[in-house]
């Protein structure tokens, strides 16, 4: 638990005299929320590693805005889970407010307590938004989201790749109830924490206070798209002790059967590894 | 004249986890100014049209406008989403 102390001031506009008065309140740490996503067979990585918590569905394209929950490309749902789920409706037409209705009819399907975004990784080059895009998308998205499920977390998801060219900063949205990052090593120097530092780093630098989530994670995607920097259990030890010390709320690693490096199961020791990490995060 | 001053902070929780919203309700009184205003008495005779006149001066204290701001430890963004004058609700996330 952490103490920080708010001070009010009140000052007088017409003679400058001013008063403060301190207060304290408490932010009590919590231990990030473990889980995989979707692709991975999540029940079978649950299983594996003693019973998971957070599950990640992703909505397509042409998916859009689904008419159900959580649509039809990101569920099922696994009972008891936490669901995370993102959408990706026509981003021109959700600034334009032409969407607005049917956002607000997904919202209310959200369940208290589950996570939401629209576009993750959009920031990305790949994707080919601006920044007003994005940022825009995420300003028009949110209010409604909040109007419709007060109690679901709209937050924005980066990949940390992004922070290698200088897509994070003008791309963030500011105001939102998380900010998650899809974490792979870039170099095979990268670290966990030197890799998510930089991003956070940039994310702060938009004004952004957080809180942060590592929404996925993995130490190599395959296909050269990514480089494994170390021991795949060194770095979901070291990303999971990294994410506890910055109070993320959630550590989700990624799986994918159709890519050669991300195929579950993967040796003893990252099981191990990830056992550990789930126990720690269920404590 | 009086300085303005502020009575209580209080939380909308006893305590957050990271992501929580913080709300904080700042009750506060105005600070005060003087303000001299003049008061004229005139006694008018109503034959000659002669009158007399004196003017005394009285003071009145008038309550200023207040500016309340909100900052933390954290540097969390406080965010002020209302003001009654004398109330104000400041958010930010925990």
């Amino acid at each position: 638990m952490t103490a920080y102390t708010l001070t009010a001031t009140v000052k007088d506009a017409n003679t400058n005299q001013s008063a403060t008065l301190p207060a304290v309140f408490t932010v009590t740490s919590v231990k990030p929320i473990f889980g995989t996503n979707k692709e991975a067979t999540w029940s079978v990585v649950s299983t594996a590693v003693g019973g998971i918590r957070a599950y990640r569905g992703y909505d397509t394209p042409t998916v859009g805005i689904p008419t159900t929950w959580p649509g039809s490309s990101a569920g099922p749902i696994p009972s008891g889970s936490l669901p995370m789920i993102s959408i990706r409706p026509d981003i021109p037409s959700v600034i334009s407010g032409s969407l607005d209705s049917q956002l607000a009819a997904f919202a209310k399907l959200v369940p208290a307590g589950a996570w939401v975004t629209c576009w993750s990784e959009g920031e990305a080059a790949s994707k080919g938004y601006t920044a007003a895009q994005i940022t825009g998308l995420h300003n028009r998205a949110y209010p409604i989201f909040k109007a419709n499920s007060p109690n679901c977390l709209y937050g924005q998801m980066f990949t940390t790749y992004s922070a290698t060219n200088g897509r994070i900063t003008p791309y963030t949205a500011k105001g939102l109830d998380y900010y998650g990052l899809d974490v792979y090593p870039w170099t095979t120097t990268d670290t966990p924490a030197a890799n998510m530092g930089a991003t956070i780093t940039q994310i702060q630098a938009a004004g952004v206070t957080g809180p942060f989530a590592v929404t996925e994670t993995n130490n190599t995607a395959g296909s050269g798209a990514a480089t494994a920097s170390m021991a795949r259990a060194d770095w979901f030890t070291q990303g999971y002790a990294y994410a506890k010390s910055m109070n993320m709320l959630a550590f989700v690693t990624y799986w994918n059967p159709t890519l050669s490096g991300l195929v579950w199961p993967p040796d003893s020791a990252t099981i191990t590894a990830l056992s550990v990490i789930n126990a720690d995060s269920k404590s | 004249m009086a300085a303005p001053s502020i009575t209580s902070i209080t939380f909308n929780k006893p305590s957050y986890v990271p992501g929580d919203l913080i709300s904080a309700t700042i009750t506060y009184v105005n600070g005060t100014s003087p303000s001299v205003q003049s008061f004229t008495g005139t006694a008018l005779d109503n034959t000659t049209g002669l009158e007399g006149i004196l003017s005394v001066s009285f003071t009145v204290s008038i309550s200023d406008y207040s500016m309340v701001l909100a900052a933390d430890s954290g540097n969390r963004v406080w965010t002020k989403v209302s003001d009654t004058g004398s109330v104000a609700v400041f958010t930010a996330t925990a």
